[in-house]
């Protein structure tokens, strides 16, 4: 197992997303349209936080 | 020296080429993963509606607790807060007073199913590579910490780098979205003779 | 990771005792002993047992302080035959339950029915960590423990949902919904009562809130806004565990048993287990915000009182605070009657929650003029 990293969190964050898009295609009913979205948003929330704690160098 | 050090040892962990231990930490980042993802493709898959919702929670849950593991406790906290406390709550109670109970969702075809899955796979293989691609640039500056005190001061700080107008401007899509909730409970009933 | 962080670093040549010492010792050894990871499972396992065990013990004592309270209350002499002054009564009752037969109706969902009391108490489980039982004797100190506990205990409010939908019943169902909506409510000025409290310390650590109390407790440092939010704060908490006067949720009068009616045997003890573990951590928070947690009774300046206090044992002060608090709730239980649904939201909506953000105002006044002691 590898010490996980930036590439860790997007991979998460992007299987995410796109298993919502799956979500958002198959289903006819707007209460699971719902939580689809609601996995989508969340993915990009994840991206934020991932990118906020690891994009950047000590400067000391 | 001292700076391309600790450059170095950054870049180690964000290329995520760290040497193959399995320390605590590293198998709980995993299991949290695991969960998500997995409680995620069930909340998409599973033809149980309420079951999706819980399946949904858990994700969030997972989500969750990526964001302690990260040891963002405040963000997690809020996360937990929003969507646990609010959404899926939210989403539960619509089911209950418009989905019949225990009946399970009308199978889709297997030509939609089969697109779908086709469809997001592509965009997900297409991602990937891009981020295989792509190498990230570590920006110079250290972020700013999302702690409560630090969060606060950003909400409110009309210096440069404050987020006082979009923070007003979301108050005031809150309250459009609070008098429209009013509007719709207010609607008086059709009289009946 | 967090493992067993320790709080509170008390000062060389305190009277009061601290805990710190004894567990930073076996957290030295364990480090030198084994290796990180295994530190942190030996002492997630440690945290573990204690928490299970403290479950167990404040299981019993609080069921059979009920209803010894309750006898109390009603001039009745209440369980007296199983063990010395009926101590026993609790066990006897576990064991009962035990070997009940756990049925699960045939309509029912399964796996979320089976699910939800173990959701119940993993909650339960996962409020003990923030709280600070003595001096230095803490779980985890976060940096934001009230608001973790807020945020933690709303995924209460799931169980119990899950557990009425899933029994595929209507007593069930109507139970959990009421309870939903109950919850919900009264979340809001439960918060905010607790946000007087943040405000006027400016901070959300547990530990902070305590040691910002080490003069005098807030109730009586806060003047008469503090009050009201104590009194707003153990009206939503009474509502937020589902305990009579607002036990809507399993009026048994009208729903049987609300949204545990199918459950019986140990799914139904982990619910009922879990629900006065709530009422004990509602209590123990209530106590940690306004009464100074471990903190003893200390008056302003005066050293040889506040000297004279601190020799009588931080856990003693705790304990007693919170069961204190949890007298009150349970003499709630035995005085008012119960209200309807339409009282119960009239009076969150209406009056509590106009009345603590108000409340809130005039602290954040309190507090930005320094007119607290």
């Amino acid at each position: 197992m590898i010490e996980p990293g930036l590439y860790h969190m997007l991979f998460i964050s992007t299987t995410l997303f796109f298993i919502g898009v799956y979500g958002f295609f198959t289903r006819r009913n707007l209460v699971t349209m719902l939580m689809s979205v609601e996995l989508i948003l969340n993915s990009v929330n994840l991206n934020f936080i991932a990118f906020n704690k690891y994009l950047w160098y000590d400067n000391e | 020296m001292k700076k391309k050090k600790g450059k170095k040892k950054k870049k180690k962990t964000l290329l995520g080429r760290g040497e193959a231990i399995m320390s605590g930490s590293t198998v709980i980042f995993y299991l949290l993963a695991a969960i998500t993802l997995v409680s995620a493709l069930l909340a998409v898959t599973t033809r149980m509606i309420f079951r999706a919702a819980i399946y949904l929670l858990f994700a969030l849950i997972g989500i969750a607790g990526i964001y302690f593991w990260l040891q963002y406790e405040f963000i997690a906290a809020v996360q937990i807060i929003v969507y646990v406390g609010g959404i899926v709550v939210l989403i539960i109670f619509s089911i209950f007073l418009t989905q019949q109970a225990g009946e399970q969702l009308p199978k889709q075809k297997l030509g939609r199913q089969l697109f779908a899955a086709l469809a997001s796979f592509c965009g997900l293989a297409l991602v990937m590579l891009q981020l295989a691609q792509h190498a990230f640039v570590e920006t110079g500056n250290k972020a700013i910490e999302p702690t409560v005190a630090n969060i606060g001061t950003q909400m409110l700080g009309v210096e440069e780098g404050g987020y006082s107008l979009p923070f007003e401007v979301v108050s005031m899509l809150l309250l459009a979205a609070l008098i429209g909730c009013i509007v719709i409970a207010l609607k008086s009933k059709p009289e009946t003779e | 990771m967090p493992g067993l962080p320790l709080s509170w670093r008390g000062n060389e040549g305190e009277v009061m005792w601290s805990l710190t010492n004894i567990s930073s010792a076996i957290h030295d050894w364990l480090n030198q002993t084994f290796n990180p990871t295994w530190v942190m499972v030996i002492e997630m396992v440690i945290a573990g047992i204690a928490v299970i065990g403290l479950f167990a013990v404040l299981g019993l004592v609080l069921v059979l302080m009920e209803r010894r309270v309750a006898a109390w209350m009603q001039i009745r002499l209440g369980p007296n035959r199983v063990g010395p002054f009926g101590l026993m009564q609790s066990l006897a009752d576990t064991l009962k339950l035990l070997v009940k037969e756990g049925m699960t109706p045939d309509g029912a969902d399964k796996f979320l029915f089976n699910l939800a009391p173990f959701i119940a108490m993993m909650v339960a489980m996962l409020l003990m960590a923030p709280i600070a039982f003595a001096k230095g004797f803490q779980l985890w100190d976060m940096n934001i423990g009230v608001l973790y506990v807020t945020a933690i205990s709303s995924i209460m409010v799931i169980s119990i949902l899950m557990a009425g939908w899933a029994s595929n019943n209507k007593y069930s169902l109507m139970g959990a919904m009421r309870s939903g909506a109950q919850i919900v409510s009264y979340e809001l000025s439960a918060g905010l009562s607790i946000l007087t409290i943040v405000v006027l310390t400016g901070s959300l650590n547990i530990t902070d809130i305590i040691n910002a109390q080490a003069d005098g407790w807030w109730i009586f440092k806060g003047h008469i806004p503090v009050i009201i939010s104590f009194v707003i704060f153990i009206i939503a908490v009474t509502a937020e565990t589902n305990r009579a006067p607002f036990d809507l949720a399993e009026a048994e009068s009208e729903l049987t048993a609300g949204f545990h009616t199918e459950y019986s045997g140990m799914k139904f003890a982990l619910f009922f287990l879990a629900e006065y573990i709530n009422v004990f951590i509602v209590c123990a928070i209530g106590a940690t915000l306004f009464l100074g947690g471990w903190m003893p009774f200390h008056i302003g300046n005066w050293e040889a009182f506040n000297h004279v206090m601190d020799y009588i044992p931080s856990s003693v002060w705790f304990f007693g605070k919170t069961f204190f608090l949890i007298f009150v709730i349970m003499w709630f239980r035995w005085t008012f009657p119960r209200l309807r649904i339409d009282q119960l939201l009239t009076l969150e909506w209406k009056y509590l929650l106009p009345i603590s953000m108000f409340n809130l105002l005039l602290v954040t006044a309190l507090a930005i003029l320094g007119w607290h002691f």
